[in-house]
Parts: C-alpha cells; sequence; structure tokens
C-alpha cells in the first residue's frame, strides 16, 4: 500500500458495502449466507434483484469497490487517485441507496 | 536371453506418473542380464493426470474465450476457487460492464465452478506486471 493519503477509505468502504449485501443475503433467507468473497459473488450473480436491471449499476458499484480495494491492498505499483477515493465515496452511496431500502 | 526379453511386449516397462527406478515385467531368469544393461523407459503421464491436463487446458480456454474482450486474463487456484483476474486499463464503468457480462457467459457455461473475478487495471503499466505472482495467463489479446 503506497502512502497516498486516505487509500485505505476504499478498502473500509468496500466492507461497508460487503457487510450492506450480507445483510440483504441474510434477509432474503439464503441457506447459510456466503462465507468468501467468491460464494458471495455467486450469491449476487444468481440474485436477479442485484445483478439485473437497477441491479446491473449496484453490481459494477460493488464490483469496483471490491477491485480496486484489492488492488490498494495487494498491488504495489498502484497508487489510488483522489479520483479513485471519490468515486468510492459515490459506489458506496449508490449500494448504500440500493440496498439499504431493501432491508427489513 | 537379454535379446529374447525385449522381444516380448511384457517387457517394456511403462510406469505412470514418475520416473521408473526399473523395469517391471521381465522375468527373474534374465535379471542379472537386465540389471547389468542400461534400460530405456518411457514414462507417460497417468490417465488421471492426462484428463485433468485437458480438463485445466479446456477451462482455460474457456476463460480465455469468455475474457477476450480485455486486454489480457490470468488465473489462479485456491483450493476449489478459480480466481479470473481480467486487466483492462482502468477501473471504468464499461470494464466492469464487460466484466458482468464475461461472468455470467462463464457461470452459464461452467454450472457448478466456484470463481472470483478480479479487475486490474494496469494504468499504463504491462499487464505482466499487474497480475499477481503465481498466476497463469489464459489471454493476451494482439
Amino acid at each position: 500500500m503506497s502512502d497516498a493519503p486516505n487509500e485505505w477509505e476504499i478498502v473500509v468502504r468496500f466492507y461497508a458495502a460487503l457487510h450492506l449485501v450480507q445483510a440483504y443475503l441474510v434477509d432474503k433467507g439464503l441457506d447459510g449466507p456466503p462465507e468468501n468473497h467468491g460464494q458471495r459473488s455467486k450469491a449476487i450473480r444468481d440474485n436477479t434483484e442485484l445483478s439485473q436491471g437497477r441491479g446491473r449499476a449496484f453490481r459494477t458499484v460493488f464490483d469496483r469497490l471490491k477491485s480496486v480495494s484489492e488492488q490498494v491492498r495487494y498491488d504495489a505499483g498502484f497508487t489510488a487517485t483522489t479520483a479513485d477515493i471519490e468515486k468510492s465515496r459515490t459506489d458506496l452511496a449508490t449500494a448504500d441507496a440500493f440496498i439499504r431500502p431493501k432491508l427489513r | 536371453m537379454f535379446a529374447d526379453a525385449f522381444q516380448s511386449p511384457s517387457t517394456v516397462a511403462v510406469e505412470y506418473g514418475r520416473p521408473a527406478r526399473r523395469a517391471r515385467g521381465i522375468g527373474d531368469a534374465v535379471s542379472a542380464d537386465v540389471q547389468t544393461a542400461q534400460i530405456f523407459v518411457l514414462t507417460l503421464p497417468s490417465p488421471a493426470t492426462v484428463a485433468d491436463d485437458y480438463d485445466v487446458s479446456v477451462l482455460n480456454g474457456l476463460v480465455a474465450d469468455v475474457f477476450k474482450s480485455f486486454d489480457a486474463v490470468f488465473v489462479a487456484d485456491e483450493g476449489e476457487t478459480l480466481h479470473v483476474f481480467a486487466i483492462a486499463a482502468d477501473h471504468d464503468d464499461d470494464a466492469y460492464e464487460r466484466m458482468a457480462r464475461a461472468e455470467d457467459q462463464l457461470a452459464a457455461r461452467r454450472p457448478g465452478l466456484m470463481f472470483e473475478v478480479h479487475l486490474r487495471a494496469t494504468r499504463g503499466r504491462l499487464p505482466t506486471v499487474v497480475a499477481p505472482a503465481g498466476s497463469r495467463q489464459v489471454h493476451a489479446r494482439r
């Protein structure tokens, strides 16, 4: 991870989005919530509400939060820009606005 | 006796999956001759290994096909999960739309496959620099 200011914000925002998704999947009564990223990706893919129609935009922002946060952590040559940090802010806001009303 | 032994198919020494230490199927009567001779042993991969390699090859080809819109694609195994790294210029909406389409195609064509897709942005670097260590390349756009 580089010394770029606030780069960790992206990671924190990804995990905030992840917990929203997890809460949604638990609410929907899956047979056991996903226990890893692979299972969660499959659950999102298999859920029409999360992956099709308006869900498509949600899927884009969630996938971007996940991939950028991974690159921040695991790609030593990657430096998040101010635009990346701002994008993570709007992506989390989009994910939150989409998921939260669907929670019981 | 040594020549006779090698005329019979039963004396062809084939071991699967590992280098043979010595020939098999050669009678005790010729063992003394055989032990002093240099024996060429044909080593083949086991049928199971061939099947596994074939399956991996087919899967690599499938991943390369469905993710062919990306600059490059790398894969890595982690337990039961196949990690797919799609390499693009940047983290833009278009790349994520292509990624979702490719992911859906892969799931449809390989039901039951546990996989996770990651997008890696090059931002001017070579795809091979961006790919995780230990991953293998299955696609490069020409």
